[in-house]
């Protein structure tokens, strides 16, 4: 029926299917339908750069309009792959930029983007509006300085946790004064800014929905820039210290004065640098925030912590360290009534032992919150009563993921293994599509998770599992997995070539210190032309040869359509 | 001598009962430069080494610490594998691992290894940018030289961080000499009722416990014990261990002057954070600093501020 129907007809009714997925289904129904969606898609997802090329990309949405592109696997984040392992946005950016796509947005995550890359992209997208920078590294400011200066009606740059290499110029003086689109900004990840480039900006830019400072944004120039933006909803502090030095109560019955006037506040974070005492100021914004990120806020803590968690009672989302406390967590859960997500930071990274949360605190949010369902949890300790009370509590988590400091930690109290705990948590939340395993684990666990997670799409295992068997379950049981990673467990040769066809229903899949030899993995590759499996190897392999018994430090393999890229470096083997 | 001091670090099973055999020992060397932990880690490691409580599987790298990396031969595991081939090799492989350095960012985990922190590589799964803010805001004193090192492993001269290698200035008394990451940290603590105060070395210690069981020997306290030592969190076995400290029924309660010039009691926030704050510690009567509470925004008078 839908056959006689006009394309625009079709490209209408395609309008109104947006997630990625159900595009993705739509593409798939018939060559009509295929061709009619790839015209009038204008969002793409590539969650692994390697999986497809731009040239592809290009030739099959030429109306694509915002772009997201993840480069580096997950465990990058905890320096698990060495510098220059790939994830370029360069290629991608120039073939956009050949095929004369207008594109507007661009959202990347673990990429490494040069100067010369922001520079093309400024100058290549007359309509770019948005660039969105997540754990990203490879540049200075002066590409900063580029989207500044050229992306005339930018509305969003955003910049998450990258590491940027700062130079003397002032990249924010590069915005031209006809700039006042600006509707997000976020800089909190560099050093230095300046501070009288800011304050134009933001005096210019009446749409500025979300700002986030950096710490060398002055509680004094805070002051002056929520003066100009009370229509902030979005508010990331900088600095908020006041010196005894200065004229403080002056500063600070300012301050105060002028946050009574933003009420449109709803998130909150920063706090890179805080005066406690100075916190009274944000009280009043305090009781209709939705989502409070104190995870950088190492300056807050103890009784000052808690006295500002009991002014948030519509909290949906806190991320917080850890100095908040079993106790604290407590208050959490009786002032925060419809929290969703919670993630608790540990503060304590060398492990000096002191008990900071335990589970005592996660079945306190349980009880307090049964609207939970997102967690990260970094905790001392973990009993399996307590997760299967989590379990009765919550049962409706999408991601769950737990982290005991001391990861291959028993339940003190049995002293067994959490296998029982994490078993309940996945067979009460049917939903869950994400999880993370720590503590002490056999391969109990993963029976579990493959006969109750159903809709699991990724998995974290560390230091756990005791065969093959363990990885097997959760292979033959997940059928909606697609990132599995998983380090120093004893999964080998035998699990991993069970069932080699699942690869190319996931994105990706991790092995490292595992039991997984050379030869298995030349064989997998062998077997699955359409897969790239990559082996890394950091130590100087000139000394030993390569048996195929072997054991693989690193591998990292992923579903592709475009055969083994072509820049990897020397300590990147792609078996074939 | 009643009771015993809780060392920090020490709630693994297996080696708590060793240890309060050793508690004279313990307790005796708190007053020398030496840090206590480092004792109970050396202990740790010879019951570890002489495989007598624990099992394998109980075992991960958190008990190696530089000590071990030279000796490529030792039997400790480093995983939760049984298995003792692939123990051996994951063994052997996080000690290339711990030494492969360039070009990655795993200096940083190097470098908390060798200082005896006992770092697994890429344990706990924070992200490194994450790592890095939150170890420079804390500017706890055995992150000067990681922070350092962090500095130097990226690939660009980006200052590493704001005031980082200030830290030194800022903290009283410990300059950082070549290897040592903490000199002496002397503060004066005075006791009410008691007219000659006295000096107590804080780098001594490593968490309240000690701190405060130091403080009781120093001032005689048999018949009343220093209180409020709490730490937020902690765990329901410090409180079998009956130590005084721990429990609010006593005639005294710590107190800290800290770098703003208010009072606070000790042990609400994290050891790293007190050091870097404390000026001063006193020894208060519970009833004079009942007024004290660290939770009133009222301590020193000069900010009124109403909640609202």
């Amino acid at each position: 029926m839908m056959n006689y129907f006009p394309d625009e007809v079709l490209e209408h009714v395609f309008d109104f299917v947006t997630s990625h997925r159900d595009r993705n289904a739509v593409s798939l129904v018939c060559k009509l339908w295929f061709r009619v969606e790839r015209f009038s898609r204008q969002r793409v997802f590539i969650g692994n750069c390697y999986a497809i090329s731009p040239e592809r990309l290009v030739t099959r949405f030429p109306g694509v309009k915002a772009l997201t592109l993840k480069g580096k696997p997950h465990f990058a984040d905890f320096n698990l792959v060495p510098q220059d392992w790939g994830g370029y946005v360069q290629p991608w950016i120039e073939a956009l930029a050949r095929s004369r796509i207008g594109l507007e947005e661009l959202r990347l995550k673990r990429m490494v983007v040069s100067d010369e890359s922001l520079d093309v992209l400024s100058r290549s997208f007359t309509n770019f509006k948005s660039l969105v920078l997540v754990s990203c590294e490879g540049f200075t400011t002066d590409g900063l300085s580029a989207i500044a200066a050229n992306c005339r009606f930018l509305r969003e740059l955003d910049l998450q946790e990258n590491e940027i290499e700062e130079k003397k110029n002032h990249w924010l003086g590069c915005f031209p004064d006809s700039c006042t689109s600006l509707v997000s900004l976020n800089f909190a990840c560099l050093k230095e800014i300046n501070l009288v480039a800011l304050e134009k900006l933001v005096a210019r830019n009446p749409n500025l929905k979300s700002l986030k400072l950096n710490r060398a944004v002055p509680l004094e120039a805070l002051q002056r820039i929520l003066m100009r933006a009370p229509q902030l909803v979005d508010l990331g502090t900088g600095s908020f210290v006041l010196d005894h030095d200065s004229d403080d109560s002056e500063t600070y019955r300012k301050l105060k004065a002028t946050i009574l006037k933003c009420r449109s506040i709803r998130n909150l974070s920063g706090f890179l640098e805080v005066t406690p005492r100075c916190l009274p100021a944000i009280y009043p914004i305090c009781f209709n925030l939705t989502y409070l990120n104190l995870s950088y806020a190492a300056g807050i803590h103890g009784s000052e912590l808690i006295k500002l968690i009991r002014f948030c009672g519509k909290l949906q989302r806190l991320w917080i360290l850890d100095y908040i406390g079993d106790k604290g967590l407590e208050v959490v859960a009786s002032t925060c009534k419809d929290l969703q997500e919670l993630r608790v930071f540990p503060s304590d990274f060398f492990g000096a032992g002191h008990a900071a949360v335990t589970e005592t605190g996660l079945v306190a949010i349980s009880t307090g919150c049964p609207k939970l369902n997102s967690l990260l949890y970094f905790c001392q300790q973990m009993t399996n009563a307590a997760l299967i009370a989590v379990a009765k509590n919550c049962p409706n988590f999408i991601r769950f993921r737990l982290c005991i400091l001391d990861p291959t930690k028993p339940d003190p109290v049995t002293m067994q293994p959490l296998d029982e705990g994490f078993g309940a948590i996945v067979q009460s939340s049917k939903r869950l599509r994400r999880l993370s395993l720590s503590g002490l684990l056999t391969d109990r666990v993963f029976l579990y998770i493959g006969m109750y997670a159903e809709q699991l799409e990724m998995l974290s295992i560390a230091f756990a599992g005791e065969s093959d068997k363990g990885m097997v379950y959760v292979l033959n049981g997940c059928k909606k997995l697609r990132k599995l990673e998983i380090r120093d467990s004893p999964f080998g040769d035998m699990a991993l070539l069970r069932d080699v066809g699942k690869y190319e229903t996931m994105r990706s899949l991790w092995m490292s210190s595992c039991e997984v030899t050379l030869g298995a993995c030349k064989t997998l590759a062998e077997k699955m032309p359409r897969l790239n499996v990559e082996i890394i190897n950091e130590n100087d392999q000139m000394e030993f040869g390569h048996e195929d018994s072997e054991k693989v430090e690193k591998m990292y393999l992923y579903r592709t359509l475009v055969g083994p890229r072509k820049d990897a470096p020397e300590f990147v083997w792609t078996l074939v | 001598m009643q009771g015993v001091g809780v060392l920090g670090g020490a709630t693994r099973s297996g080696s708590i009962s060793t240890l309060s055999m050793e508690d004279n020992n313990l307790v005796l060397s708190s007053e020398d430069s030496s840090s206590p932990d480092e004792s109970e880690l050396e202990l740790g490691l010879g019951l570890s080494l002489g495989g007598t409580a624990c099992k394998p599987q109980q075992h991960y790298a958190r008990i190696l610490t530089a000590k071990d990396f030279p000796s490529v031969g030792s039997s400790v595991s480093v995983s939760a594998s049984s298995s003792s081939s692939s123990s051996s090799s994951s063994c052997s492989s996080s000690l290339s691992r711990a030494n492969v350095t360039a070009g990655t960012k795993r200096s940083a985990d190097s470098v908390a290894a060798a200082n005896g922190a006992s770092q697994v590589v890429g344990w706990p799964p924070i992200r490194s940018y994450r790592m890095n803010t939150l170890v420079n805001q804390a500017k706890l004193p055995a992150t000067e030289e990681f922070n350092s090192l962090i500095g130097n492993s990226k690939n660009s001269n980006t200052v590493a961080g704001k005031g980082t290698n200030n830290c030194s200035d800022k903290n009283n008394g410990s300059a950082k000499e070549n290897g040592r990451l903490r000199s002496s940290l002397f503060v004066k603590v005075n006791m009410d009722g008691t007219p000659i105060g006295r000096k107590v070395d804080l780098s001594a210690h490593r968490c309240y416990e000690t701190l405060a069981q130091t403080l009781e020997d120093m001032f005689h306290t048999s018949t009343s014990t220093i209180s409020s030592i709490r730490s937020s969190g902690e765990e329901h076995d410090k409180a079998t261990r009956s130590s005084k400290m721990l429990e609010g029924s006593s005639d005294f309660v710590l107190t800290y002057e800290d770098k703003d010039g208010d009072w606070m009691l000790v042990g609400d926030v994290p050891w790293g954070m007190f050091i870097n704050s404390v000026r001063r510690l006193k020894i208060m009567r519970t009833s004079e600093a009942k007024g004290l509470a660290p939770r009133s925004e009222e301590r020193n008078g000069r900010q009124r501020t109403n909640p609202i």
